[in-house]
């Protein structure tokens, strides 16, 4: 059973349950724990909060007000207008953004050291909270050069800032963290460098990508960062002086209606007028959610519009049994299934013709299309080519 | 960046198997972020005293917003149990299951809710209306519509 667990939990998802146990460091689970979501788990991403003084996502509490009109934790009467920004919290997750690798990294060391007198570290805990296999490697090292503790552990911190140099060169977005003193993207590995040198680039990441910003600062100083924040900033712009979007009463209003408004925010107007209103409503949450963010944190609205799609793809594969890939494939094994409800639904197309055609409008191509399932494949399809 | 539900059944997991469950409640299977299986035991003094029940969490993709639909296993190794508030079905008459839902509770939230249930039993029967709602019964519990009305047991 452990084993098909372990196999779920591939995926890298953040824990307070990284860090060890309170015996261990008291306080660190408890911190990390603090500065997350209880509706989603993750640290806090345009924390809100309502007039209980109970703190959410922007976008997690908006999502459960639109389902129940009470606060999550105390379920004390809550609606949208309570909601309120928590910039401070916003600010005490971002540092905790910053420091948080390091921490780990720090409050590991802190255990190992410990242990390593008295018991070998308990493995099973180890191995799980560290991720990589790089890392572990290191570390079991590490554990077995018990004589040169703080020698090995500089040179351990040396040598991974080595190892982050190649890396570095082709580093994904989302390894970047923003420097919260001088607001620049920095590596999130080498941001405790980057503060300790007040800031400016750490003298080891000079791959060549670095050089050549560099480079570019020295000879047009004001536009360094242009380059890179050009588009950014121009997304900033259309979200800085936004308002957000007004609750609606679907109910009362055409799906026509409703269409219009999802033209207005250039969405997809395809569906019936229930998948029409959730996705203008999940719409109206992320968009609100994101203003809730500090400016610099914000996405932009073509950011925001995958995200909505996204939701909306798993929303369907929830409720649809299946998407069918291979239309070919599909009906050549469900040949006999068609055959049956084709003859099933033949006396009845012959005596009321003009509904048959008017429920599959391309029966002219085949007979078929009559049936029941062949109309779901074919609607089915329209909702995969959609997305 | 996986769906929500994913990431946080994900998160509910890393703490099932790093902190370990409470007592009487073990997980039984969870291969995927669809369904789970969890074994619950009252222990102490109770008129469950030595029983073993299983119960089924099956999550949407709009968990934790939505509610997960929990049942007691009925087969050949597991009996639903006797209770005022669970149906011979497996069915469960809980109101944290429906309408009270909230997302800040999690699987194991609902089992020591479920056990607590269980504990505080005085009387071991069927809800009254069993063999007509079982008789008539949607696969899925969350299809029904519970009315809750006994706040004691």
């Amino acid at each position: 059973m452990n084993g098909a667990i372990d196999s779920l939990l591939t995926l890298e998802v953040q824990d307070p349950t990284d860090f060890p146990p309170s015996s261990e460091t008291p306080g660190l689970r408890e911190l990390d724990d603090a500065l997350r979501c209880s509706i989603c788990g993750e640290l806090y991403s345009a924390p809100v909060s309502l007039s209980c003084g109970h703190t959410f996502c922007s976008l997690c509490l908006r999502d459960n007000l639109s389902h129940k009109q009470e606060c999550p934790t105390c379920r004390q009467a809550a609606s949208e207008s309570q909601i309120r920004k928590n910039i401070m919290m916003e600010d005490a997750v971002k540092a905790w953004n910053c420091a948080r690798p390091l921490v780990l990294r720090w409050s590991k060391e802190e255990v190992s050291r410990k242990s390593r007198s008295s018991t070998p570290p308990r493995s099973s805990s180890a191995i799980f909270a560290h991720r990589s296999p790089k890392k572990k490697r290191k570390i079991s090292h590490e554990d077995s050069d018990s004589d040169v503790v703080e020698l090995v552990g500089s040179q351990l911190q040396k040598s991974r800032m080595n190892s982050n140099k190649p890396a570095s060169a082709t580093m994904q977005s989302k390894d970047l963290v923003d420097c919260p003193l001088c607001q620049k993207k920095v590596p999130m590995k080498s941001i405790n460098q980057h503060i300790d040198a007040q800031c400016r680039s750490p003298t080891s990441s000079t791959s060549k990508g670095k050089q050549k910003s560099d480079w570019q600062k020295v000879f047009n100083g004001e536009s360094s960062t242009s380059n890179r924040s050009k588009g950014k900033e121009k997304a900033r712009a259309e979200l800085e002086d936004a308002e957000p979007l007004p609750k609606v009463s679907y109910s009362v209003l055409s799906e026509k209606r409703i269409r219009e408004m999802l033209r207005d925010h250039n969405l997809p107007t395809t569906g019936d007028k229930e998948t029409l209103i959730f996705r203008h409503s999940r719409w109206v949450n992320l968009y609100n959610a994101n203003l809730d963010g500090s400016p610099e944190l914000r996405k932009s609205l073509e950011r925001l519009r995958q995200e909505l799609k996204k939701i909306e793809n798993s929303r369907s594969n929830g409720t649809k049994s299946q998407i069918v890939s291979d239309v070919n494939a599909y009906q050549k094994a469900n040949k006999t299934a068609f055959e049956t409800l084709v003859e099933a639904a033949r006396p009845k197309n012959t005596s009321n013709k003009t509904r048959s055609t008017s429920v599959a409008p391309n029966s002219s191509e085949t007979e078929k299309s009559s049936s029941p399932p062949v109309v779901e494949v074919v609607e089915v399809l329209t909702v995969s080519a959609g997305e | 960046m996986a769906a929500v539900s994913t990431r946080r059944l994900q998160k509910e997991l890393a703490d099932i198997k790093n902190h370990g469950t409470p007592t009487g409640i073990t997980l039984l299977k969870a291969d995927d972020f669809e369904t789970w299986y969890l074994t619950l035991e009252v222990l102490g003094e109770s008129l469950y005293k030595g029983e073993v029940f299983a119960l089924k969490f099956r999550f949407e993709p709009g968990y934790p917003i939505s509610s997960p639909a929990v049942q007691f296993v009925v087969d050949d190794k597991f009996r639903a149990p006797l209770h005022p508030h669970v149906y011979s079905n497996g069915h469960i008459c809980a109101s944290i299951l429906g309408t009270e839902w909230s997302p800040v509770l999690s699987v194991i939230s609902v089992c020591i809710t479920l056990q607590s249930m269980l504990a505080s039993c005085k009387d071991k029967k069927r809800p009254p209306d069993n063999d007509r709602y079982v008789a008539h019964a949607p696969e899925n519990p969350k299809k029904t519509q519970f009315v809750y009305h006994d706040d004691e047991v």
